[in-house]
This record gives C-alpha cells, structure tokens and sequence, in this order.
C-alpha cells in the first residue's frame, strides 16, 4: 500500500456529452480521486478516464488517443489550456467538460 | 433546355416578379447546378448576378433566394431544409439563414429547386406553389396575424392539410422590426440578418409550397438510402446522442461549467440554476410530442406543455438551446416555463431570438444601472428576471412602439443612438447584428466568425468551435491563443457554407465524408473533401466580393466594447481578446487569401476558385 504522503485526493467533475456524470447515478455527485503525488494533471486525467469504459467513450478520441478537442478543463474553477500541464495538488477541484455541439 | 435529367434536382429556378405578378421557369444546366450546388451557394451566385451595388435592402430591386440543394426532398434525413439569402436589414450586406421543415422538400417536388423574388407587390400577397406553377393570392385579410395564425389561416383557406409547407411574416416584420424572421411549419425559423423584414418591404406575406409529385431523379437511389439509413445512424449517435435525447438544450449545462453560456448580458458567469433549465430538465418537467421535420430519424424537436411554476398549462414548441439561452440565463431568470413562452411569444411576433434576447437584456441591465428609468421604458420594470415586464417590451418591440421603436433597429443601432454608457455595455457586432446565444469570449473563434463572416452570422464554425481533426488536420490546443483561434476557422472555413448548399440540416451531416458520398449518390459528381471545401469556399468569397462592393467597413468587423470585452468571473475570468484583434482580423485575411489592409479577395484568390469573372469588380488598388 502506497504510503498516504505520496498520494493527494481532489475533486473530479464530469460533464460528458449527455451531461453531468455521476459516480453513484445521481446528479450533483463529484468523483473523490486519489492521484500519485507530483501527478501530471493532463496525463493523470488521461489515464483515469481510460480505466474507465463507461466515461472514456464521452471524453476519449480512440483513434487519435487523446481526447476529443472539444474537452474543457477546469482547475479551480479556470480554464486549463493543453498548453499547460500543471502538476495535482491536495484539495484540486477538477471539471472535464465536453463541450458538445448543439449549443 | 437540357434533355438528359440533372439528377439530384427538379431542374428549374422560379423567378418570381411580384411587381407584375408574373412567373417564369429558368431551366438549371448541369454546370451550373455542379459549380454553385444550392441553398447558399446558387443563392449567392444569383444575389451577386440579380442586385446591382447600391440598391438598398428594402428596395424592390433588392432579391431573394429560397433554395434547396440536390439532397433536399431525397431520403437523407432532415432534407426540407432551405436558405434564404438577400441583402439584409442588420448588416446592410449579404445575408444568409436556414429553416428547417417540410419547405425545400416540398418545393422540388412541386417542381423547382429554389426561387428567385423581385419586384413589390402593390397589395399584400401570399404565394402558391404547385406542380411548376404560381398563384398570387391577395394576403390583405393577413395582415397583422401571427405567425402561427398566418399559417392556420393559409392551411384552412387552401384546404391544404399537411400537404403543404408555409412560411411567413409576423407582425414585427409588418411593423418595420428589422431582424424579423421567415416562420413556418408550426416553428421553423430562418432567423438571421432579417429576411423576414425583406418579404415585408416586398408586401410578401407567405410562401405556400405544395407537395406534389415532380419526380426529383437521384443518380443512385438505392445506394442514396442506404448512405441515408447509415448517415443517420450516426446522426443519432453523435456525442452520445446528446441532441436526439436531449435536445439542443440538452448542451446548457455543459457550456455553463465552460463559462460559455451567456448571462446577464455578460455582467457574469455565475448562474447555479442551469440544471433547472436544461434539455434534460425540459424533458423530464414537460409534457412532450414529437415534432420531425421531413425525413428526419433524430426527432430532436418536439411541442411541449409546460406541467409546473407559473406557465402551467401553455403549450408551445419546445425551446431550442438558443431559446433557453437567451431568455433563461441572458435576462437574468429561472423559470423554464417561462422561456417556452417567451420563446414561443418571440416566434409568433417573427423576430430572431437571439436579437430579442440580447435587445431584453440590454434594457435590464441600463435599468439596473440607472442607465434607463421608468421613464425611458414606457413604465416597464425592467429588473432582472422580471418575465411579465419582458413580455410586454417584447410586444412593444413588435408594434415599434415607445421603447419598442429605439429597440427594434436592433441592440446596435439602439445603443449607437443612445451611446455612452448604454452603448458601451451592449453586446453586438459591429456590422450590425448581435452574436448567437452563447458567450463567445470563451469561444474567440466563433467570435472571429461572428464579426467577419460574409453571411451575417456564422459562417466557418457551428456549435463547440472548429475542430479542424475532423477535416485531418492538426486540433486546437489552445482556443485562446490568437494564431490558433484564426487558423482554425481559416481550416475548416467552406465545409459549412457546402453543407448550406445541400438542402439538409446541420445535425444530419455529422460525418463530412459520409455526407459527401450522399451527394455523389444522389447527383453522380464525384466530389472529395477538397472539392467540397472549395465550393463552399467560392461562395465565401463571392459573397465577400458582393459586401465589399456595398463599401463594407472593414473597422467594423470587430465586436462592441462589451461583446469584445473579458469575463470577470467564471472559468474564462480575465480572457481578453481585445488587444489581438486587429492582429486576428489581419491574419485571418491573409489566411483567407484577401488583401490584410483593405479586406479585398486578391486576384490570384478569384482565380484559385474561378471566380475570374469578379476581378474586373476589384478597385484598381488591389487588381
């Protein structure tokens, strides 16, 4: 078991293409998530979604392996650029938004 | 006139002169419908042709197109679709607008692939079409009915049933609002730069397209269905199914948390009620009953009775994302029942939603300030949210009356009259139109699109942003960098503009390769991505061509101090476009291939996409 100091937990939120996403099929629900310290946040992301069949399809582009170009983060409630890959802290709020097309 | 069948069309333009009351078929050749396709493409090949420089858009020498395109009327889902282009009221230029429906089917199969109006009638008049021939019908007993009575009224008259499609004028068209609609089949709009405000100054009430049995060819019908029923497929699929599921709204909650939804006229971003007023709220709180347009398997639109709050017990169409947008979220309010009726009200008075909304917000936010009182706004309270007082400055607005008269030139001629402060808080372009229902400093390409675009709304991007991927090439890292913003549209720009061409909603051509063998299937062309790109891309500049022939200000391809101002909370909070613009407007006409000081396409930019015959149109400067 990885020892608790090299781990931090924030807050994911996810609006894929049908809207908010939860962890226990209820709305308004976050995803606590346990990252490994000094975590990329743009590589954990990836990573995290991928494990995860059911979210990856909203997020995930499987032909180019990366996600979609209409992906929003948001770090602390800003706007992340892909430009910029800072690395999780302990009490992050992180949003993956999908910004579909019909809006 | 051709013997062979020009397959994918009805084979004949109608030109209609309603100042004589005359009609005259015009044959199609087969280069023309291959070089110029439909809907905007031949619209604007015949705007450019038909009204001379000069001629004002409520002049009778002023034309307009409706056309469908050579997958109207086939088996491809949501193909009634049509454009309507002409000089419009809002930018004084070039303007083009899509419905949905039943119209563009119906019309092949009565025989034409578009209309071509000129001239004014002397007394108000609606028109027929049926089997290749026109009726002028006296429209004076109309006059003043709303949209949807014009459209019962017209139905009942002709015993038409739903054998045919009508699209109308509302009052505000009548009453001289100049971002009045084309409003049919029970909804559909063609809502921007005015086209409704042109019928009105063309005394044109309505268009009856009946459905009859003009035999359109398709060069493969059988592989047409089947590239159909697969296109489709996909239509449903797209995101999840997002739009079929949920409905165009079904996206508010997602631009919300992307600080992309509009609120309070761009006072802020922060509006927790969002999920109250959803597309997934919407079809869970209302009673619903489909409402396809023709051919259509995604069925995203549907009517809707309002079941709780204050509205309970009124039935409308069901509020598209914009609809929500713009009178949940921009005028401060979060009852869903009251944007079905403010939505629907807007509809039948035939003015654009977006316009309205911005123009409501405006005034709310003077009002707030102090900017406007009681006294400016004919007694109204115009506080935030205040849906009963909004009702009725939207009335006003419709009959040009009091308040109504200053808005209903539009937020930027209103704000431009008043000026100082009340102008520096509006939201519009400054060509003359406002933005669509979203908050585009979070979005700077749409932006860029908005405020340089030659159709007077979006021209090179739809809803998301570009995504240059789709089209191979390399996706947007950074929405907000200058460069990327500009060349992203500059990428994708001409894929939209075909798809106008085509006869067939947005929403069914979520696969460009797909579409693009759809149009093989049905005309026999044999066209790639490139070719396609490049047609819409003729038409792009053609029509910049026409505006820049209008003496188009250049300056003005820029937004309003507010519109072009950064967010102050929110996700986007301190994202400034303004000091790249002039940089962005120079690169994204170099990108286009138009002289970066003076906007002209260049010579050798005409040549690429045969347009030689324009070049003698260019000022001496630039030839």
């Amino acid at each position: 078991m990885k020892d608790k100091e090299e781990e931090v937990e924030f807050d994911l939120v996810l609006y894929g293409w049908t809207g908010e996403l939860s962890p226990d099929d209820h709305r308004g629900g976050k995803y606590r998530v346990v990252a490994p310290k000094d975590s990329l946040l743009w590589n954990f992301l990836a990573d995290w979604v991928r494990k995860r069949p059911e979210i990856e399809d909203h997020f995930f582009d499987p032909d180019r392996e990366d996600f979609w170009s209409d992906v929003f983060v948001t770090l602390n409630g800003r706007y992340l650029s892909r430009n910029e890959n800072p690395r999780v802290s302990q009490g992050d709020s992180v949003a993956l938004i999908r910004v579909a097309e019909g809006g | 006139m051709s013997s062979e069948p020009i397959y994918g069309y009805a084979g004949n333009l109608l030109r209609i002169d309603l100042s004589h009351e005359r009609f005259e078929k015009i044959p199609l050749s087969p280069d023309f419908a291959e070089k110029f396709v439909g809907g905007s493409g031949i619209g604007a090949k015949l705007l450019y042709d038909e009204v001379s420089p000069k001629v004002r858009w409520s002049d009778p020498e002023n034309s307009v197109v409706i056309c469908s395109g050579p997958l109207g009327g086939s088996s491809v889902s949501g193909s009634g679709t049509f454009s309507a282009v002409s000089k419009g009221p809002m930018t004084e230029h070039a303007g083009t607008s899509q419905a949905n429906g039943f119209f563009g089917a119906y019309l092949k199969l009565a025989g034409f692939d578009g209309i071509l109006i000129q001239g004014k009638a002397r007394r108000p008049r609606y028109l027929v079409i049926h089997d290749g021939k026109v009726e002028f019908v006296d429209a004076s007993h109309l006059s003043g009915l709303d949209t949807l009575e014009t459209e019962d009224r017209i139905r009942t008259e002709g015993n038409y049933g739903r054998r045919a499609s009508i699209f109308c004028i509302g009052p505000a068209a009548e009453n001289g609002v100049r971002f009045a609609i084309l409003c049919g089949d029970e909804g559909h709009v063609a809502s921007k730069n005015g086209m409704g405000a042109v019928f009105a100054s063309k005394n044109l009430k309505a268009l009856v397209a009946v459905r009859g049995s003009h035999p359109v060819p398709f060069y493969k019908e059988a592989l047409l269905k089947d590239l159909a029923e697969q296109l489709l497929e996909k239509a449903i699929n797209y995101k999840g199914g997002v739009i079929h599921h949920w409905g165009t709204a079904g996206v508010l909650s997602n631009l919300y948390v992307a600080g992309q939804l509009p609120v309070k006229n761009y006072t802020t971003n922060v509006f927790p009620a969002h999920e109250k007023l959803n597309g997934q709220a919407i079809r869970k709180t209302m009673h619903l009953r489909p409402k396809p347009c023709w051919r259509c398997g995604i069925r995203h639109m549907h009517f809707v009775k309002v079941l709780e709050g204050p509205y309970a017990g009124y039935e409308g169409e069901e509020p598209e994302y914009e609809c929500v947008a713009a009178f949940g979220p921009l005028i401060g309010q979060e009852d869903v029942g009251a944007i079905v009726m403010l939505s629907n009200l807007v509809d039948r008075l035939g003015m654009d939603v977006n316009e309205t909304g911005w123009a409501v917000a405006w005034v709310m936010e003077c009002y707030e300030r102090k900017i406007f009182t009681k006294k400016d706004t004919d007694g109204l309270e115009m506080n935030w949210g205040n849906v009963e007082e909004a009702k009725r400055l939207i009335q006003k607005i419709a009959r040009r009356e009091g308040m109504g008269e200053l808005l209903g030139d539009g937020v930027m001629r209103a704000a431009e009259r008043i000026g100082g402060e009340a102008r520096d808080c509006a939201v519009y372009t400054q060509r003359g139109a406002t933005p669509r229902g979203h908050d585009h400093r979070a979005r700077w390409s749409e932006m860029m699109d908005t405020c340089l675009s030659t159709t007077g709304s979006l021209e090179a991007t739809s809803g998301g942003g570009p995504r240059p991927e789709i089209f191979g090439f390399n996706p947007v890292q950074d929405p907000f960098d200058p460069k990327e913003a500009v060349d992203s549209n500059v990428l994708v720009n001409g894929y939209r503009i075909f798809e106008e061409s085509l006869g067939i909603c947005y929403f069914n051509t979520v696969d460009p390769m797909l579409t693009i063998d759809c149009v093989n299937a049905a005309t026999g062309w044999a066209l790639d991505l490139r070719a396609a790109i490049n047609t819409g891309l003729r038409t792009i500049h053609r029509l910049r061509m026409f505006n820049m022939r209008e003496n188009q200000d250049i300056r003005r391809e820029s937004p309003s101090k507010r519109y072009g101002s950064a967010p102050l909370d929110g996700p986007c909070a301190g994202k400034d476009v303004s000091p790249y613009w002039e940089e962005m407007r120079q690169r994204y006409y170099r990108g286009m291939g138009w002289d970066d000081q003076t906007g002209w396409p260049l010579p050798e930019t005409l040549r690429k996409f045969q347009l030689e015959e324009l070049i003698s149109d260019l000022p001496q400067e630039v030839r």
